[in-house]
């Protein structure tokens, strides 16, 4: 466990962002997931104790409960979303002094950031004054300021926004690395789903400041029904919807069919069909639920709950 | 080589105080005149009064000739003369706070390119976002901040009528100076810092209220230059003179004479007092409310 929340409820004045969340965020990469207005950035600002919750308590790493939001911040790197930086700053200058802002001695804070602008590959454009960065430059230069002090944790919120498909893949190569290669907990707070089904273990979805999914990622996509993707060759092969009671295929067109298992029938009966058919079999992958198909289940379930 | 080659190396360390942790914040903004070539030549050109003052002090000391027995017709000179005597607390004191002859003019523009836009600025940048969610407060980055600007302020205010009057005393023929300054130069050095302190506080107060750098930048010339020239006018409208009380240069001005044990009246003191807390208090109030941080980090 890294971050833990129990029945945590956040209030600006009568509204209420956040309400009686409990949720455990588990070493590795975890996605926050969310539409705009769930409660995701503020539970972030609660953890870097910007934020006073109503209610409830948190914990992060083995602090106490009761740790002072300073020394919480110490442990923990915090990407923002917003485009910001240190005004007529070079990414060399703005990463060290963040870096001594979060307690870093002066000659840790120096060589650490020439580390950290390494491994976020701005070696090049350490000396160049940020202001003048493109949007990938910048997102770098934030995720490197996250880091510059050796965080045990690291919330990244929106690290992919305003990028291009190159930089989104850099991005999330990046936070890919922290999480899998240097043992980093990351929680990634996105409403991109592509991005957390590539680099997470673990999600946590919520809305309207409530969780209304929570679990590993392979979890959640594995679905209980028995179905398969199937692809055959040649692309032509014609199958039988219902080729014999309890197996169904529906065919997807280009060789790929869609087939679904049902009580004692086992799916290697299907080969010796495809096998008669005149065809071979290149591809007999268990189905799994999208992130999408999680995400809108989870928010529709969350509607349909609130309606009734 | 990339750290990628070189593997990940985590850093254990132990972290510093939270005084230190200011340290960046306060260097940052001291250096905030110092990067580019116009702002260097512009902060060099701040301490003219102060070159004026040192070769008046260089003349007085016999370094420097000085036209015929101009010592001597000074010694005798008139009160309102005496800021121009390097043996009179004056002569330190109306370098800072007199407003004509003094670095006024200088102070507005070195205030007004560098503190006045500290905290605008780094809210217009969404800095705020960066510095409070490192191991500081929004309350130890404005003390950052405010120190940062009273040290480049300072340089102005305090060091340089400092190292005048050191030239002065290390240079002299003899002890004589050195005797006749030596008493007043601890109160004078103390209203210089009190005075810079005001000032700093009060133009890093409004770059925290104001929403862009350019207005702080005018709401902080329009508070000096705007005031001073109202409490001229007044004085005028009224036949009596209200610098001391409309005028936040010639407030803290004021409250930098008496600390220096000059001759000021207490009406003047009193209102110069009630001018400058009522002025803070209202500032302090409206940057709470901006520097919250729900405000700051939307």
């Amino acid at each position: 466990m890294t971050v833990q929340l129990d029945q945590v409820v956040i209030r600006y004045g009568t509204f209420t962002a956040v309400a009686g969340v409990t949720v455990t965020f588990p070493k590795g990469a975890v996605g926050l997931l969310g539409r705009n207005g769930a409660g995701k950035s503020s539970i972030l600002k609660a953890l870097l104790g910007l934020v006073k919750p109503t209610s409830g308590s948190m914990r992060i790493l083995d602090l106490p409960e009761h740790a002072s939001p300073t020394e919480i911040r110490s442990h923990v790197g915090y990407m923002p979303e917003r485009d910001c930086h240190l005004p007529a700053m070079t990414g060399f200058e703005m990463v060290s002094v963040l870096g001594r802002l979060s307690g870093l001695p002066d000659r840790d804070a120096y060589r650490r950031a020439h580390e950290v602008l390494y491994l976020c590959g701005l070696e090049e454009q350490r000396y160049r004054p940020v202001s003048g960065y493109s949007a990938g430059m910048k997102q770098k230069a934030k995720l490197a300021s996250a880091l510059v002090h050796d965080p045990q944790v690291l919330f990244l919120d929106e690290p992919t926004n305003g990028l291009d498909p190159d930089g989104r893949a850099e991005m999330l190569d990046l936070v890919r690395q922290l999480a899998q290669k240097l043992g980093k907990s990351v929680v990634l707070s996105t409403h991109i789903l592509q991005d957390v089904e590539s680099v997470c273990d673990a999600v946590v979805v919520m809305e309207k400041g409530a969780v209304v999914a929570q679990g590993r990622l392979a979890d959640l996509c594995h679905t209980s029904e028995r179905r398969f993707h199937l692809l055959v060759e040649p692309a032509t092969l014609h199958l039988p919807e219902v080729p014999r009671p309890g197996l169904r295929v529906d065919a997807l067109g280009a060789g790929r069919f869609d087939v679904e298992v049902e009580g004692n029938v086992e799916p290697h009966e299907l080969f010796a069909l495809v096998q008669r058919q005149g065809g071979s079999i290149r591809e007999f992958v268990p189905h799994r639920r999208s992130m999408e198909e999680v995400f809108l289940g989870a928010v529709r379930g969350a509607d349909a709950e609130v309606a009734r | 080589m990339t750290v990628y080659g070189l593997e990940y190396r985590p850093k254990s360390y132990r972290p510093t105080g939270p005084l230190r942790r200011l340290q960046p914040l306060v260097r940052s903004e001291f250096r905030a005149m110092f990067h580019g070539r116009w702002t260097i030549m512009l902060y060099a050109a701040c301490f003219l009064p102060a070159f004026v003052r040192m070769v008046i002090m260089l003349g007085w000391i016999g370094l420097l000739p000085f036209a015929g027995g101009a010592r001597e017709r000074l010694d005798e000179a008139p009160d309102m003369v005496r800021m121009w005597i390097p043996t009179a607390r004056e002569f330190y004191v109306e370098l800072v706070v007199h407003a004509p002859n003094g670095v006024f003019f200088f102070v507005i523009v070195l205030t007004a390119l560098a503190t006045a836009r500290a905290i605008a600025k780094d809210r217009a940048t969404n800095a705020l976002e960066l510095y409070w969610t490192r191991g500081i407060s929004p309350f130890g980055y404005f003390v950052g901040k405010w120190f940062g600007a009273f040290l480049l302020l300072a340089t102005l205010t305090v060091v340089a009528p400092t190292v005048i009057w050191l030239v002065g005393a290390l240079l002299a023929d003899d002890w004589t100076f050195w005797e006749s300054t030596s008493g007043f130069v601890p109160r004078v050095l103390l209203a210089q810092v009190v005075f810079t302190f005001v000032l700093s506080l009060l133009c890093v107060l409004v770059s925290a209220v104001a929403g862009s750098a350019n207005v702080a930048t005018i709401l902080w010339c329009l508070m000096l230059g705007g005031s001073l020239a109202l409490s001229l006018f007044l004085s005028q409208m009224m036949r009596e003179d209200l610098r001391a009380t409309v005028s936040i240069w010639d407030a803290a001005g004021t409250l930098a004479r008496a600390i220096a044990g000059m001759k000021t009246s207490p009406k003047d003191l009193e209102g110069a007092a009630w001018t400058l807390s009522g002025l803070t208090a209202v500032l302090v109030l409206l940057v709470k409310r901006r520097l919250r941080i729900s405000e700051a980090l939307g």
